[in-house]
């Protein structure tokens, strides 16, 4: 007995000691991916605040405010006014979010508390399928099947805010389902059966107990849609239209911040692709707040 | 390549650029085949682009609004139609913007009441090319400078070229380059009439 306890304890030592090393190596080389990554952050902000601040400062805050844009590559001979495109960028992405959510979380709560198992066995791989398109093939659809339909129907150009606001609704569609299905499904059980006992119909519980438990998430997966929308840029870039004006009408043409920047990127020299940074810099300061906002509705958590 | 000239600011941050031009391309004015438009003079062009000219019924056409089609900002085509034929001015900005010749192309192809503009190298069956102050573009009226809208394309090197570069560009200045250029409706540099 006694010579065996200190044996196995010297064994089970040797093997924690080699475990202890693989252990810790693993640990290191997983810091290192954790450093690198956010290093890429750092290194892809400081990037486009070098090439894009000098500028912001030169124009001040009428690059923000003013409606004109003229870019040169010589800073004196150009009129540097964004302002429509920031409108665009909003207006575009409000308006998806308006139509995919109802839709989204509709969807979600279908999922998560009515569909019956083999209904969700072939609903919930389409939605992740959606998230899976490539955001050209939705351009695409959009351009040969959306835009012709709108030029059709209400005139004009057809490209327009109304043919980004159908297909952005859609790419936003997979981000808002899945994670509000998510975070209703993880909703405490004790929350449902308590209120199915005191009597409430299945509906009744849907609406006063698992939605609001769920919100938080509900909130953040809208929030996270909405990030999706207002980062998206080819889709949008092929059914906009790409007009630097305030749009009068849902059926008038529009521009976004990101299709501006990938639409003059390719020809830009001089201050207009400094003047392209500092919209990229405006985009990331719209991206951190709605992030934020993400984090912040994420963490309110209702009590359980 | 550039099918824009160097700008003053291009050359004062890159003094050594050399452009030597390989061929000059004519810039189409194109409709869709279902307008009954045929001829525009460059002053009509200018105010159809400028937003002077806001219906096709203004030059002769349709009781239809002009759905103007251009490329983004910096593209060589865009460039040489703000100075050939707007001579400086300004877009109005009620236009739409595609990002690339085969965008304006089928946008204009689907929509009777579009105007844009773009290679004439790129001009096929889906499109109508315009006459301009009654000159058909082609291959002829380029070189001898008749179709007043078109521009050179430059090849760009940063000092004199050497090596690789300046074998490719005496290959593409050689008989055999310039076949190869006139086979795609660009205008060898040997046809052009003296400017």
């Amino acid at each position: 007995m006694i010579s065996i306890k200190p044996n196995r304890a010297g064994r089970s030592l040797r093997r924690s000691a080699t475990q202890d090393i693989k252990g810790r190596t693993i640990e290191l080389l997983l810091l290192l991916c954790g450093i690198s990554s956010v290093c890429a952050i750092f290194l892809i902000i400081i990037f486009i605040f070098a090439e894009g601040l000098p500028f912001l400062i030169q124009a001040g805050p009428n690059f923000l405010i003013s409606s004109v844009w003229q870019p040169t590559d010589n800073f004196a001979d150009g009129l540097w006014g964004i302002f429509p495109i920031i409108i665009g960028s909003l207006l575009v992405t409000v308006g998806a979010v308006a139509i995919g959510t109802p839709l989204g979380v509709a969807c979600a709560i279908f999922l998560a508390e009515i569909a019956p198992a083999p209904v969700r066995r072939i609903l919930v791989p389409s939605v992740n399928a959606l998230a899976g398109v490539p955001s050209v093939v939705y351009g695409f659809f959009g351009l040969l099947v959306v835009v012709p339909w709108i030029r059709g129907q209400f005139g004009g150009f057809g490209t327009s805010v109304l043919a980004s606001w159908l297909i952005l609704f859609i790419m936003i569609l997979p981000t808002i389902i899945s994670i509000s299905t998510d975070s209703i499904r993880a909703v405490p059980k004790e929350f449902k059966e308590g209120s199915l006992a005191i009597g409430a119909t299945h509906w009744q519980t849907i609406r006063s107990v698992l939605v609001p438990a769920a919100s938080s998430g509900i909130i953040a997966s809208v929030i996270l849609g909405m990030g999706r929308a207002i980062g998206e840029t080819m889709a949008v870039l092929m059914v906009a239209g790409n007009s630097i004006t305030i749009p009068n009408s849902i059926f008038a043409p529009t521009s976004t911040l990101t299709a501006q920047i990938a639409l003059e990127m390719g020809y830009a020299t001089g201050a207009h692709r400094e003047a392209l940074f500092a919209m990229g810099i405006v985009l990331f300061a719209f991206i951190m707040i709605l992030t934020g906002l993400a984090n912040l509705a994420s963490r309110r958590r209702i009590a359980y | 390549m550039s099918s824009a000239n160097l700008s003053a600011s291009q050359k004062s941050q890159y003094p050594n650029l050399k452009a030597v031009p390989i061929a000059v391309d004519g810039i189409a004015i194109i409709v869709n085949p279902q307008n009954n438009i045929s001829n525009l003079t460059t002053n009509q062009t200018r105010d159809i682009f400028t937003g002077n000219i806001t219906n096709w019924n203004q030059v002769g056409g349709s009781d239809a609004k002009i759905n103007v089609v251009n490329r983004e900002e910096g593209s060589g085509t865009r460039d040489g139609i703000q100075k050939i034929v707007l001579k400086g001015g300004n877009f109005s900005t009620g236009g739409i913007t595609q990002s690339s010749t085969g965008a304006v192309r089928s946008y204009v192809a689907g929509d009777s009441n579009a105007i844009g503009y773009i290679s004439f190298a790129e001009v096929d069956n889906s499109v109508k090319a315009l006459n301009i102050n009654s000159v058909a573009p082609t291959y002829d009226t380029i070189a001898n400078g008749t179709y007043p809208v078109q521009r050179y394309f430059l090849l760009v090197t940063n000092g004199d070229p050497t090596g690789n570069a300046k074998a490719f560009i005496d290959f593409t200045l050689s008989p055999a380059g310039q076949a190869i250029l006139k086979a795609d409706k660009e205008v060898a540099i040997s046809d052009v009439s003296a400017k």
